[in-house]
């Protein structure tokens, strides 16, 4: 049976991750961490789906917040994010 | 397997560490040069990149090496080097989250590219007990040096650029670690370095923190910090 463009999904489907590679923590990779402006963030998901380490954690109630021991600062979650609500803070301005 | 250092007691071991294509181009010039710099002294080198890192990974960490001594070097079959007399980053993030120490001589000198304060960066060092073998900790800015001294975001690593060997912040590291180190001297750097004025800069610039039993000027200020003989 033939399927309509817009019934093709834009890419493969697979499950979200659930489990995590302890031998590949890419977390300190990272230089810049994104930090998300929940103000600005309009919950539209961009950044959930583009990012290539399934790094961002997205719940109703706390919206998105990133998963910092995988996240290795690449940035594609700033670049993508419609409304600019991503910036990009140099990692030793952390204490944590 | 018997150790580098009981094969080569008197070799110094410089480890860069750096981030994968963004930086990599950078940091091997940074041991490139002060191996070629030591070899124009009339020393014996050897320099080369870590092999397991895969530093086509952008940000990964990943480490270039030089190796310097005054007597014919055995040691051949050691492909890092587990034992660093010196220790750059080409990148101050690189400080958090990495045994940057591990295996680290007594005596051992860290070189930062920073805007920082060394006595901030101190804190990150981990594990602590590998910090007793910490001598100093030097800082330079160079990414904030003249405009002649460039970062080279080249994804060819040096493979297709004509930039030469030192021709941005890579040379004024080098700068850096010579001053901070005396590992080799400032004219045989600047003898073989693509940018000369880069190699002066980084030499000018850095400042030196003393480091004694894992703490900043634990053993009182030194008169001259900038003074901290080496071997
Ligand atoms: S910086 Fe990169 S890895 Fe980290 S959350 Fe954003 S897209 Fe994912
Ligand atoms: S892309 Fe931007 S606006 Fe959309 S959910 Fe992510 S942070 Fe919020």
């Amino acid at each position: 049976m033939s399927k309509t463009y817009k019934q093709v999904p834009f890419a493969a489907i697979v499950p979200s991750p659930t489990v995590s590679n302890e031998h590949m923590v890419t977390g300190n990779w990272r230089y810049l961490r994104p930090v998300v402006d929940k103000g600005q963030c309009t919950q539209c998901k961009t950044c959930w789906i583009f990012c290539p380490d399934a790094c961002v954690d997205f719940s109703k109630d706390e919206g998105v917040d990133f998963n910092l021991k995988y996240c290795k600062g690449c940035g594609v979650c700033s670049s993508v994010c419609p409304v600019g609500a991503i910036s990009r803070v140099p990692e030793l301005d952390f204490d944590e | 397997m018997t150790l580098a250092v009981a094969i080569d007691p008197n070799m110094l071991e410089v480890t860069v560490w750096t981030r994968g294509v963004t930086l990599a181009k950078e940091a091997r010039d940074t041991a490139t040069l002060l191996a070629k710099a030591g070899k124009a002294e009339g020393k014996h080198v050897q320099s080369f990149d870590n092999y397991v890192d895969l530093p086509d990974r952008i940000g990964v960490p990943c480490k270039s090496y030089a190796r310097i001594s005054p007597d014919p070097i055995e040691t051949f079959y050691e492909y890092e080097n587990y034992r660093p007399d010196i220790v750059v980053l080409a990148e101050e993030t690189l400080v958090k989250g990495h045994n940057i120490l591990g295996g680290a001589k007594p005596g051992c000198v860290v070189v930062i590219n920073t805007a920082r304060d060394p006595e901030k960066l101190l804190k990150w060092i981990s594990p602590k007990e590998n910090m007793k073998h910490l001598k100093a900790v030097a800082c330079i800015d160079a990414n904030a040096l003249g405009a002649g001294v460039m970062l080279t975001f080249d994804g060819t690593e040096g493979s297709g650029d004509d930039t030469k060997i030192g021709a941005g912040v890579g040379a004024a590291i080098a700068g850096a670690v010579a001053k901070a180190t005396g590992c080799v001297k400032l004219e045989s750097l600047v003898s073989v370095a693509e940018n000369k004025a880069a190699v002066k800069q980084g030499y000018e610039k850095v400042t030196v923190l003393p480091v004694c039993k894992g703490e900043a000027f634990a053993c009182g200020l030194p008169e001259d910090p900038q003074e901290i003989k080496w071997k």
